[in-house]
């Protein structure tokens, strides 16, 4: 990353002969184009509008959790109250509490399993990653388009059957699929249904982080070296370490699983000599891992769009690249912090060090972050609100873990909603609010139609204050003690229940505007530019959007991805204002004074 | 921030926890044990650490967005793009900061978990969807609340003040967890194998007294219990809190913490009084019998109680009897007086440890075990005895009930 | 680093399929192909070890949960069997290693015999776990040419023609709520056997999967596909075998040796 001249590559002023998004020909063709396309950029579109609509199905069941817990479910003189979720789904009136219960237990455990399995594990690796990596590496594709095919249709595959569990009932095991609970519970073929769904989506992340890594260590383009590379791709290649690591366990723990439910073989069950607890090391050993899944390539976009939005050299490149391989490594060592309460005081000890040691690379990452806004030339643009929104939103996240992996505190806040305010924190607030901010900065990228900025700030405020609203009032009812999971509880928590609800249905408000822009968007947008804000990585060095094979000419990278301080950015119009403040000899870079 | 640590980490030392703002917002009651106040010191204290850290951060984020937010024509001033010394400092502080963390956690939590010796150990047992309890005497606490959880009133147990307590405690399905908001406190329960939680709650202030009368008890609507007039009590919830199924949201209890000298009071009489000799005689059975005698006619250390009670008992010394109600009293009180052919001199006595009570129960166990019992009206069944006394309000036990 | 052959191709007319194969437009060249499928299947190959990582620990777990269950278990299992067994994959695994090196080399009969006896070791293989090992184990039947089945008294029962012959008291050593031997003396015998079950199937599913794939290598190599300058496939098709013949000098003397 030495001082740099510029950009090759893209010579400009090409004719126009279609992008990756022109139709073939008619709507068969098309359609069937699309459904055995290898292209990259293909698949990533498609893995985002299915990821979306999940997102959605999760968000439905999300308010649907919210509507239930608008009042404590009572049995008031032969009636009964506070069965929302029945009434909102059911046309007829409920007949017994307990139904009213097992549907809630369902729709919350939906409610996770599709938030995670379905949307967040796969969300900005899958859509994002797939699309952008290669552009930003140079290479025309990733290392095997063939096999990024089928870890597309092994995800629908898997999906579909978690939606045939859905359909035929659903289950109510919660998302962990704790046993023995979750192989004794009724609806035999449901419950084995959803967790073969989840193990065949574990299939799809392997091969997906699997392609990734070869990507990374053998297509980037000549001149780039490792810290050539954006911080993205040093993000998603972490994370696809980690998926390539620990999915695999997660497998096996489904695979007997399902054995078990199956078979009673009996390796979790206490009545044959099995172990239940076993099941939660097994199932935390992934699980715990996966959340840096969930959260490294977020913080990737992250540190790319604050780079870019604010056209300023990342401070400390190295620190946060290290703190990325850092983070997976030690995710692996701290899965027993959600076990603290059945396990050994030692074993808890151990766990409890360990699991403060994987803040330590998270902090250095946000001060990075902090750090890089200092002396910029910040933009107000719907990726930096988004940016902004996650520093503050992650931030409160990452923190309220800190409790939690301090023994004394989680003995009290372990499964309560304290926990759940934590997770949507770091999910939704951290990975929800990293892909909503990368999705916006690439937008032009994909589709090649620019979005209205006023109104997607609209749409970042609503969340931003929907969110808070919902959530923030969940760390009290936690520490107040409101145990989570819960259909029904006592009258001192309904006010703050009654906050976080309304709260959720602002948040439904704000992303129905984000879905009004962008369809607003793709209908009518105004043609994007191939570099609208900027950037110096090499996915802007290709059309909006790309021509079918990425580049016209294989790039040759002769600069950091984040030297503003030397180089115009390419496709950059030098009357738009950042330019470089100390250019020395560049030939093709005007003087700014 | 090192302030507001101390600051945290003197309230742990000293065990303070006044009713401040911050409590109420967080617990809305102090905790009720020295141990969870120690808790609440520090969760209050990390609040401010999370506060320090999150109001710098984000207030240095914004001064930067709009200190150097994009002009038109107005260049980014160069700046470093690292600088090692700053990075350095900002690794190693956090990292020495959260170590301080982990240790006053993990001191914290060591006391909350490791009952000293001389703690009294009572049993609980989860199952789907309630909670079961024995106190050490082998008593079952039987009473409910008033007021419902759900749909369901839920059990209620009585727990002595200042006193140290150590639960013991497994699931006879899957798993649960015990969790006592009030004492910071939690524990899951697993179907193999035991798990301990353990207390001492203080005592109640006195502003919650027990009716005093049957028409106070009325007046308030609550039941009325007589060797618990006038008792001063807290009461604290608990709650399931490891997903169980369908009510897993109702399977609460409450523990309602009486003075020591009323708890023994009532332990002693009221705890069984509830239940039927017979269950008395089980448990009694189950907590001390059951390692050298079986009910089913299976060999063991001493003989089976199958079919024992009116059978002929052949001793070594070469005398017989029929083994009456006060063959087996003796038996229980002084084992080593006679022995039963084939059988060694293994048993303690039991003189003090049961009560009387108790040893009518296990004889009217016996008899319900045995071919050889006259026949009565349904061995101790439903005969209204206990009746009388039990609390007003007081619902059969809802073993899995409530659908 | 690349251990592929990259000489310029020779005149296309009438040569070899391999020696006209072109790599994927978006590789610069073969050998980095090559490479790449190398790298991609190494870490393919880590996931199937963790995969089994989660039967070792189970039976780590439980062996020291139950010693006496665990030695009575591996009592039960005859080591011959797997150490025949062992001997046919490590056979097996030399002949997958001199078919690639044949490829390389270019003698095509060679290389495809190699690959023929391959297959039939995982055939081997397979027949020896599920005649002489499973099927007794699980229903009592015991295969005719089994030289075990002369220790037991003729029970007379037989089934499928003959081929199998009924011993009073020998199966019903099931995994988990299946298991129904009547003379087990550990409590806890039914978790020795699903640990047995569910590591040997996996693993022999595993072989199943290899012997796919070398099936397919073989069809290919009789059509000409493989030479020096390209043998992906048989190169991966043998990292495969080699994991699969790896996982089980694991498993053998976990579950027949230690005691
Ligand atoms: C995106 C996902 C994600 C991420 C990134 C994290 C990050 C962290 N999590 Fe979280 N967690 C979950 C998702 C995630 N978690 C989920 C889904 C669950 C519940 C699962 C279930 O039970 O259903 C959970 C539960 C969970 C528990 C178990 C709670 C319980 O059930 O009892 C614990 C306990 O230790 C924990 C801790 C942490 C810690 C210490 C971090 C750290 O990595 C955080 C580091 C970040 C920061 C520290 C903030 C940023 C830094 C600064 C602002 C600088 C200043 C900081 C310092 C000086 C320290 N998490
Ligand atoms: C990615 C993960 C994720 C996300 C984003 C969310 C989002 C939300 N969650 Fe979720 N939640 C989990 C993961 C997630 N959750 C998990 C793992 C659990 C634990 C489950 C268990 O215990 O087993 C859980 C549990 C959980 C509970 C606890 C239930 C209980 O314990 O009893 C609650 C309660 O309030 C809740 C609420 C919400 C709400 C209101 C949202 C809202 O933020 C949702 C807002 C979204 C919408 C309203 C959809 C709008 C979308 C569109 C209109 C489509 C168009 C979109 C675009 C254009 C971008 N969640
Ligand atoms: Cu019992 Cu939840
Ligand atoms: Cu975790």
């Amino acid at each position: 990353m030495s001082a740099a001249s510029h950009a090759t590559g893209h010579a400009g002023g090409h004719a126009h002969h279609g992008n990756y998004l022109t139709p073939k020909g008619g709507f068969w063709t098309t359609v069937k184009d699309w459904a055995t396309t290898v292209d990259h950029k293909k698949i990533g579109i498609m893995y985002l509008f299915a990821i979306l609509f999940m997102f959605f199905l999760g968000g439905v069941m999300a308010l649907a959790v919210r509507a239930e817990l608008w009042e404590p479910v009572r049995q008031e003189g032969g009636q009964i109250s506070g069965q929302m979720l029945y009434s909102m789904f059911n046309s007829e009136p409920a007949t017994s509490i307990a139904e009213g219960n097992n549907n809630y237990n369902r729709v919350f455990t939906l409610h996770g399993a599709i938030m995670v399995f379905m949307v967040i594990v796969p969300s900005i690796p899958a859509s994002l990653g797939n699309f952008l990596l290669p552009l930003m590496l140079g290479a025309k594709d990733v290392a095997f388009p063939r096999l990024n095919l089928l870890s597309w249709y092994i995800y629908l595959f898997g999906s579909f059957f978690a939606v045939i569990s859905l359909v035929m009932g659903g289950v109510d095991t919660g998302w962990t699929f704790y046993t023995p609970y979750s192989t004794t519970t009724e609806g035999y073929w449901r419950v084995v249904l959803m967790v073969l769904g989840a193990f065949i989506l574990g299939f799809s992340s392997i091969l997906t982080g699997l392609n990734f890594i070869v990507t990374v260590h053998k297509l980037r383009a000549p001149g780039m070296g490792w810290f050539d590379m954006p911080l993205f791709v040093w993000a998603i290649y972490s994370s696809a370490i980690i998926q390539v690591l620990a999915t695999p366990v997660i497998g096996i723990t489904l695979l007997l699983l399902i054995m078990e439910r199956v078979f009673r073989i009996g390796i979790f069950d206490p009545a044959l000599g099995g172990d239940p607890v076993l099941y939660q090391h097994f199932f935390w050993f992934y699980s715990h891992p996966v959340v840096y899944v969930m959260i490294l390539p977020g913080m990737g976009i992250i540190s790319d769009v604050i780079a870019v939005q604010s056209h300023k050299r990342i401070f400390g490149y190295r620190a946060i690249a290290f703190a990325s391989l850092g983070i997976a490594a030690v995710s692996f060592l701290v899965w027993g912090h959600h076990m603290f309460t059945s396990m050994s005081e030692l074993a808890a000890m151990v766990f409890s060090a360990l699991t403060f040691l994987v803040a330590i690379p998270t902090a250095v990452k946000v001060f990075n972050w902090i750090m890089t806004l200092y002396k910029g030339s910040i933009a107000f643009n719907t990726p930096m609100v988004y940016t902004l929104i996650f520093l503050v939103l992650f931030s409160i996240g990452g923190l309220t873990g800190l409790p939690l992996g301090t023994l004394a505190t989680d003995v009290h806040l372990h499964d309560s909603y304290f926990v759940v305010a934590h997770f949507h924190y770091v999910m939704m607030g951290g990975t929800i609010m990293a892909l909503m901010a990368g999705l916006h900065h690439w937008w032009p990228k994909f589709f090649g139609k620019m979005y209205n900025e006023p109104m997607a700030i609209v749409g970042a405020l609503l969340v931003f204050v929907g969110f808070n609203i919902t959530f923030f009032t969940q760390f009290f009812l936690g520490s107040q003690g409101m145990p989570r999971r819960y259909a029904s509880y006592v009258d001192e928590f309904q006010f703050l229940h009654q906050v976080s609800t309304v709260g959720s249905f602002l948040l439904l408000v704000g992303f129905l505007v984000h879905l009004g822009v962008f369809i607003h968007s793709l209908v009518a947008g105004k043609t994007a530019p191939a570099n609208p804000w900027g950037g110096l990585t090499l996915e802007w060095l290709a059309d909006s959007p790309p021509d079918e094979h990425n580049f016209h000419h294989e790039p040759i990278v002769k600069h950091g991805p984040y030297d503003f301080d030397a180089v115009v950015p390419p496709h950059w119009d030098p009357a738009d204002y950042p330019l470089p403040a100390d250019v020395t000899k560049p030939h093709n870079v005007v003087k700014a004074h | 921030m090192i302030a507001s640590l101390m600051s945290g980490m003197s309230g742990v030392l000293l065990g303070q926890g006044e009713t401040d703002l911050l409590t109420r917002w967080f617990f809305r009651t102090p905790a009720a044990t020295d141990a969870g106040r120690h808790t609440d010191a520090l969760y209050i204290g990390l609040w401010w650490f999370c506060v320090f850290w999150f109001v710098f951060l984000m207030a240095l984020m914004a001064y930067f967005v709009v200190r150097y937010r994009r002009r038109k024509g107005v260049p980014a001033p160069v700046s470093a793009s690292h600088n090692t010394p700053l990075e350095i400092a900002w690794t190693i502080i956090p990292t020495i900061l959260v170590g301080v963390i982990f240790f006053l956690g993990f001191d914290g939590y060591m006391n909350k978990m490791v009952a000293p010796g001389n703690a009294v150990e009572m049993r609980i047992t989860g199952f789907k969807w309630s909670w079961k309890l024995e106190y050490p005497n082998g008593a079952e606490a039987t009473d409910r609340t008033t007021t419902p959880v759900g749909f369901r009133d839920v059990p209620l147990f009585y727990m002595p003040a200042e006193v140290p307590i150590k639960f013991r405690m497994n699931s006879q399905d899957v798993m649960h967890a015990f969790w006592i908001p009030d004492f910071r406190i939690k524990m899951d329960l697993l179907p193999n194998r035991y798990t301990s939680l353990y207390f001492q709650a203080e005592a109640p202030d006195g502003a919650n007294v027990l009716p005093t009368s049957a028409e106070d008890a009325a007046a308030k609507n609550l039941p009325f219990n007589e060797s618990l007039a006038g008792v001063p009590y807290t009461d604290h919830w608990v709650f399931c809190a490891e997903y169980c199924g369908t009510e897993h949201s109702e399977m609460a209890a409450v523990i309602r913490v009486i003075p020591e000298d009323a708890f023994n009071k009532w332990v002693a009489t009221a705890g069984i009084g509830n239940l039927e000799p017979v269950q008395i005689g089980e448990i009694v059975y189950k907590q001390n019998c059951q390692a050298c005698h079986s009910v089913d006619g299976g060999a063991n250390t001493g003989p089976t109680w199958k079919d024992l009670y009116g059978s002929q008992r052949q001793f070594v010394d070469g005398t017989s009897a029929v083994a009456d109600e006060n063959y087996i009293r003796e038996s229980i009180l002084y084992p080593s007086r006679q022995l039963v052919q084939g059988y060694g001199n293994n048993m303690t006595s039991f003189a003090g440890v049961l009560s009387d009570k108790q040893i009518d129960g296990v004889i009217a166990y016996m008899k319900s075990l045995s071919v050889n019992a006259p026949a009565e009206p349904a061995a101790g069944e439903g005969d209204g005895e206990g009746a009388g006394e039990a609390p007003a309000g007081t619902d059969a036990p809802a073993e899995g009930g409530g659908q | 680093m690349s251990t592929l052959d990259t000489r310029p191709n020779q005149p296309a007319a009438n040569k070899p399929v391999w020696s006209r194969y072109v790599h994927g437009h978006h590789w610069r060249t073969a050998a980095e192909e090559f490479d790449g499928a190398k790298l991609g299947f190494w870490l393919f190959l880590t996931t199937e070890v963790l995969l089994f990582a989660g039967i070792f620990c189970a039976y780590a777990l439980f062996r020291a949960m139950y010693p006496e269950a665990w030695a009575e278990g591996s009592g039960s299992l005859d080591w011959k069997w797997g150490a025949l067994n062992t001997v046919v994959l490590l056979v097996s695994s030399y002949t997958m290693a001199a078919s690639i090196y044949a490829f390389q080399t270019d003698q095509q009969k060679r290389a495809q015999i190699n690959l023929l006896i391959t297959l039939v070791a995982g055939f081997a293989f397979l027949a020896i776990k599920f005649l002489f090992e499973y099927t007794p184990k699980w229903s009592g039947y015991f295969f005719v040419l089994d030289p075990a089945l002369s220790h037991y008294p003729e029970s007379g029962k037989t089934a499928l023609g003959g081929l199998f012959h009924f011993v009073e008291g020998y199966g019903g050593k099931r995994p988990g709520e299946l298991f129904s031997y009547p003379f087990a003396e550990s409590a806890n015998m039914p978790l020795w056997w699903s640990v047995y079950y569910c590591g040997t199937s996996l693993h022999a599913l595993h072989v199943i999967i290899g012997m796919i794939l070398i099936a397919r290598v073989y069809v290919k190599g009789v059509k000409g596909h493989y030479g020096p300058t390209y043998y992906t496939g048989v190169e991966i098709a043998g990292l495969y075998w080699h994991l699969v013949d790896l996982i089980w000098i694991f498993l053998f003397p976990l579950l027949y040796l230690i005691h």
